[in-house]
């Protein structure tokens, strides 16, 4: 991936995170039922974007160590 | 030995431990401001994760999260969802301070920032927003800290003396070790307080409920509109988008921007360990989950706390738990005010003696002066922010978000200095003090259903546009661009 791919889709996952961590896109998991492996909707989809942006940030960590080791050689 | 002694027992040894590993971190770091407050540039890994981690492990997280969960359900799950992305920017400007720290040796936000807008009045306002919200979130932690005691020991130890108990022994690493002192503290409590929340987290819905989910669906049948997005007010009524969206936008725009986090830029041992902090850190978000189930595990619980804030301690207290669990517990909730609260206590000293002074009133001092006043200074601002904690009573998430207002702030002026070129002073100056009045006139006084601190950015960032498109350019003399 290039770098100026991986900020674009670093930036695309932060606007549709933003939107679905405040609103409109939260109203989507406003009602708790049915509960998601015990938790309410939520909640549930807020830890996904916590566990989503620990992937992403890697992903983009790594795209972009790589692109400068290969610039660097 | 009775319950009382044994509980107090448990935290003495704590609070020993604390003092033994703060004390002993500030060995082998030079005599310099740049090894008191910078600990001379060379926090691994390790370290950095803890003491990044620490900042949301505060006493809101022990207290003021299950409080809210308890008293308004849903709205609780904002504290989750502005960490999320709330440390996000910190890829790109930590990196950048760090760089443009070693090469003119900042060591605090406000400098940096001062600097490079040729600014030396900017330095002082900065200085002065950053007190106006170290100030109540420190009062928040000793608040949290006095509160555990209290409640625990039935009332022998008091909200003010267990405060000035706690507090006493973070005075003394800080004084003793500074920022290393502070990094080897948090390294120690936030395992100590990922174990008791995993445990606790998970006791208290089984004890109570026979576990998380059996807890959630009991609550969402009881009452389903507690548990639905965006939750209740404090007085039970309902919670309002745009108030929950606001809220956790501001918080989320803040949280790279608190002085103490950004003050770490300074710290690292390199730029790779601060991206990698970055990466890890929504790993510690997973340790805020146990203790909204916490709170939510308290409700239906009878008798109920006289206030909400108090969810978790009352809890222990009237489930017949031993002392030892009790009091750990104790020690747990006393490591997350602390490893808050020496980071926000270290880092204001060094602000009002670096901004204040040095840069703003342009009175260059030795580095053993230097680091001999930030130690004088911590004395006084533990002692302002204790009167607060006694004398005002608001509930804790309540302080921490309005502390995240003024802080929201400071977001404008870092980023126009950092990465755009035609942010003058005068512009950065003008917006953060306009941006600071709004958001604290409309924290007071809402006439709006969102945080305060919204319209306070939007006012900031029209005025620092406005302004330093109307003002001839900067000198390019300052330090180059990052």
């Amino acid at each position: 991936m290039t770098p100026r791919r991986a900020h674009l889709a670093l930036f695309l996952f932060i606007l549709v995170a933003l939107l679905s961590l405040t609103w409109p896109l939260s109203v989507c998991f406003a009602q708790p039922q049915p509960l998601i492996l015990g938790l309410p909707r939520g909640l549930f989809a807020i830890c996904c974007w916590a566990a989503a942006t620990f992937v992403v940030l890697l992903v983009y960590d790594r795209a972009l160590a790589k692109s400068h080791a290969q610039e660097d050689a | 030995m009775s319950a009382d002694q044994q509980i107090i027992a448990v935290v003495g040894v704590y609070l020993a431990l604390s003092l033994f590993v703060g004390i002993r971190a500030g060995k082998g770091v030079s005599d310099s401001a740049t090894g008191f407050v910078a600990g001379d540039r060379a926090m691994g890994g390790v370290l950095m994760y803890f003491v990044t981690g620490a900042t949301i492990f505060s006493a809101f997280a022990f207290l003021g999260a299950p409080g809210w969960a308890w008293s308004r359900g849903a709205a609780a799950f904002h504290i989750l969802a502005f960490g999320v992305l709330g440390f996000i920017p910190f890829y790109f400007i930590g990196p950048a301070a760090s760089r443009l720290g070693r090469q003119h040796g900042f060591v605090t936000q406000a400098e940096l920032v001062a600097a490079r807008l040729d600014s030396r009045p900017l330095a002082v306002v900065m200085a002065m927003v950053s007190l106006l919200a170290f100030i109540p979130y420190l009062a928040l932690q000793m608040r949290g800290s006095g509160h555990v005691l209290e409640v625990l020991t039935r009332g022998a130890i008091s909200m003010q003396w267990g405060a000035a108990l706690v507090y006493g022994v973070v005075l003394i690493y800080v004084w003793r070790s500074g920022v290393m002192g502070v990094g080897w503290t948090n390294t120690l409590q936030g395992l100590f307080m990922m174990v008791l929340a995993w445990t606790l987290g998970l006791y208290l819905p089984y004890a109570l409920h026979g576990g998380v989910g059996p807890m959630f669906a009991k609550i969402a049948e009881s009452d389903p509109g507690f548990l639905t997005l965006p939750g209740r007010t404090a007085d039970g009524g309902d919670w309002s988008w745009s108030s929950y969206a606001s809220s956790v936008f501001v918080m989320a725009v803040g949280f790279s921007f608190w002085p103490h986090l950004f003050q770490k830029a300074f710290v690292a041992r390199s730029e790779r360990v601060l991206r990698r902090t970055v990466v890890l850190y929504p790993t510690f978000l997973f340790f805020l989950l146990p203790i909204l189930f916490i709170g939510f595990a308290g409700v239906g619980f009878d008798p109920p706390p006289d206030q909400a804030d108090q969810i978790l301690p009352h809890l222990l207290l009237h489930m017949d738990l031993p002392a030892l669990v009790v009091g750990l517990f104790c020690a747990g909730a006393l490591a997350a005010s602390m490893s808050s609260g020496d980071a926000i206590l270290h880092s204001a000293a060094s602000i009002v003696v670096r901004d204040g002074w040095i840069v703003g009133l342009d009175r260059p001092l030795s580095p053993q002066a230097e680091r001999h006043w930030v130690r004088l200074v911590l004395l006084p601002l533990l002692l302002v922010s204790y009167l607060v904690a006694a004398v005002f009573p608001v509930d804790i998430v309540g302080l921490l978000s309005y502390a995240y207002g003024p802080v929201g702030q400071l977001a404008p002026p870092v980023l126009g200095a950092l990465f755009w070129s035609r942010a003058t002073g005068r512009g950065a100056l003008w917006g953060l003090v306009v941006g600071s009045v709004v958001t604290i006139w409309f924290s007071r006084f809402p006439v709006l259903p969102v945080h305060g601190g919204l319209l306070g950015l939007v006012a900031n960032v029209l005025i620092l546009v406005g302004v330093s498109l109307l003002v001839p350019a900067r000198n390019s003399e300052g330090p180059s661009r990052a």
